[in-house]
Formats: C-alpha cells, structure tokens, sequence
C-alpha cells in the first residue's frame, strides 16, 4: 500500500499540467521512456503512479468495482502495447485517462445498456437553481448519489465535473451532441440534488 | 445547484478514495507477457534455425573433405574438379605402366633414363604449379583445362618413347 503514497501529491501536478497542456516536458519522461523500451519496473511505477486515480476513473463510469478491475487492467495493458505512439502532445496522464475512458465506454456498450441521452433540454429550462435549499454536502453522500444515477447521466456528470471535459470534449468521447451532454448534465445535477435532498430530510 | 458543483470541485481530491486490487499489476504484467510471447520465441526460433543452418554447414563441407581426401582439392566440391581427379587418375595409371615397360629399355638405352626423367620432371613442376593456381582460385576452368593438357603430353611422350624404342 505504501507505494501509493506518492500519489496525491502527482494528482496536483497532474491537474495543474492538463491546464497548461503540452507546454512542459512530462515529469516522468525518464518512466515513459524506459517502459517504452519494456522495462518491467518502470512500467511499474508508471502504474502505481496512476493506478489510483484511474481506477477512481474507472468505478465512477463502470459504477462497480468488479467491472472497473477489469476495464483497468484492458487500459493499462492497452496503454503499455502502443505506448510508442505517445509523443509528449499531451500529458502522459492525459493521454492514459482518454484509454481509461474509451475502455470505459466500450466494456458499458458491449454490457449493452443504453446510454438513454436524449435531447431534452425543456426539462430544465424553466427552473431557476436559485430557489434550491442549501444543504450540508459530503463527498459519501455525492458518491452515493451519483451511484444511483442512470448510465448517461452518471458518465456526462463525472467526465463533466470528476475529469474536468468541457463539453464539447464529452459530445466526442459519448458520441453525442453538445446540447444532450449539457442537458444530461444539468437532468444529473438535479438528480443528485433530488436524492441528497430526499436522504436528509429521511435523516431529520 | 451551483453549490453542488463548487463542492465537487473543491473537495476533488477526496473523490479518488477508492483504491484497485493490490494484485491487480501481476494480472497486467502476466497480460503483457502474453501479448509479447510471439515476439520472444520469433527471435528464439531464428537463433534456433540459425544454429541448425550452421552446423548443417560445417558437417557438409567436413564430410565432403573427408570424403575427397586428396590434400588440396579436400574442400571442393566442384564437379569439374572431381572429373579432373579422375582425368589424373586415368593419366596416371597409364603413364605408370607405360614407365615400367620404358624402364625394361634403359639398360639398352642409358641416355634414355636421364631425357624422360628430366622431361616428366619439368611436366611435374608445372604441374604443381597449376595446382597451385587452381587452390588460389584463379581462372579456373583455363587452369583445369592445362592440368589435363599436362596429363595428355605426359601420356603422349612416354607412348612415343615406347613405341621408339622396341625392346
């Protein structure tokens, strides 16, 4: 377990090198490049660098933990076979978490659920946010919550706000329209509010 | 609403809780291995075909040169040089039962001991010559074609001598 301490530290840098895309040299070239040449023990280090934050990645969008294991290893294993393809364009992290994602999508689509994302944006349209109770927050009770929603909106409501995609990006990951991935968002919000909402009141 | 998404933001870091298998890398790494196995005993079967080639090789030309036993031709195979062996042997044979009956003359013909003798002589020392020529590998069909013309005068000398002398 301990060689994952070194973790939370590299999700900073990870976070603060995506803003700034491609204008720096990756911190763990010296890593990418010994693996590229197979190198066992920096392939390794390379994933215990990331392991966890794609595996974070993973169970939010399979939304269980049998299914993220598995969709995991298919994108480490997949990242290690073409990782002569990554030219320093974009952060290794970057680059690693668009094949966590499209792993993602593929295992949900050959599980064969619909994605149900529908264009329905009247939905929302004549609600105003502002009338919302505020309410104490907790990250448990959003995981929860985001738990419970259905497949589309679990997956635009992550990449949206966990992977920090704008939407333009999640229309071309999900294959959607940029309208149904910002009406999804805003149908998973409310979602999430609804049974945040309807789990304090049951606790008060 | 907007307080939802200022909370996700701000607390991100603690929405990566969750951890992976502790196993999970062995699984990677034995898939890994897989995917590069056909690569690993491509080069292994090359080596292996290699090896097999060269000692095809060597055990060829060992056993031909066993075979040809004659020094100087030993690591030839060429089957112009093998008809050139036996053109010699022919010769050979010939000239050597000729030079018995030619040796029953010389108490007849003293001086002839001393002409044939230097003239097959003078024969032998280009021959060797030759012989030479044909182990440098140099022109060797005109080289083969005047080893056999040596041969052929030898022949035709020591006939003339024989037929000459009548003892």
């Amino acid at each position: 377990m301990q060689y994952l301490q070194p973790f939370r530290f590299h999700t900073v840098i990870l976070n603060w090198n995506q803003n700034s895309l491609g204008t720096q040299k990756d911190i763990h070239e010296k890593l990418i490049e010994a693996s590229k040449r197979g190198d066992n023990r920096a392939r390794r280090q390379l994933y215990e660098l990331y392991a966890r934050a794609m595996f974070n990645i993973c169970h939010r969008m399979m939304n269980n933990r049998e299914d993220a294991e598995d969709v995991l290893q298919d994108a480490f294993v997949q990242a290690f076979t073409k990782l002569d393809s990554f030219r320093y364009e974009s952060t290794f992290g970057a680059w690693l978490k668009r094949i966590v994602i499209n792993t993602c999508i593929n295992a949900i689509n050959k599980r064969k659920v619909d994605l149900l994302l529908t264009d329905d944006m009247y939905y929302f349209s004549n609600r105003s946010e502002e009338e919302e109770p505020e309410l104490p927050l907790t990250v448990k009770d959003v995981e929860r919550a985001m738990e419970q929603l259905p497949e589309g909106g679990r997956l635009v409501f992550s990449l949206y706000l966990l992977e920090g995609y704008d939407h333009v990006e999640i229309a071309e990951i999900l294959g959607i329209t940029e309208s149904t991935s910002k009406s999804q968002f805003m149908r998973a919000k409310r979602k999430v509010y609804e049974i945040l909402k309807e789990k304090y009141y049951e606790e008060a | 609403m907007k307080k939802l998404e200022d909370f996700v933001r701000e607390r991100r870091d603690e929405f990566d809780s969750k951890l992976p298998s502790v196993d999970l890398w062995e699984q990677i790494e034995s898939k890994l291995e897989k995917k590069h196995a056909p690569k690993f005993s491509f080069w292994k079967l090359s080596a292996a075909v290699a090896a097999v080639l060269i000692i095809a090789l060597v055990a060829t030309f060992y056993i031909e040169s066993q075979q040809s036993g004659i020094k100087g031709y030993g690591r030839v195979a060429d089957p112009e040089i093998v008809e050139l062996l036996e053109t010699e042997a022919f010769y050979a044979r010939k000239v050597s039962t000729h030079m018995k009956e030619i040796h029953k003359c010389y108490e007849i013909y003293p001086e002839l001991k001393f002409d044939i003798e230097s003239d097959l002589n003078e024969l032998d020392v280009m021959y060797r010559e030759l012989k030479n020529d044909l182990n440098d590998n140099i022109l060797n069909k005109e080289v083969i074609e005047a080893m056999i013309q040596n041969n052929r005068i030898r022949l035709e000398m020591v006939d003339r001598v024989l037929n000459q002398i009548n003892c």
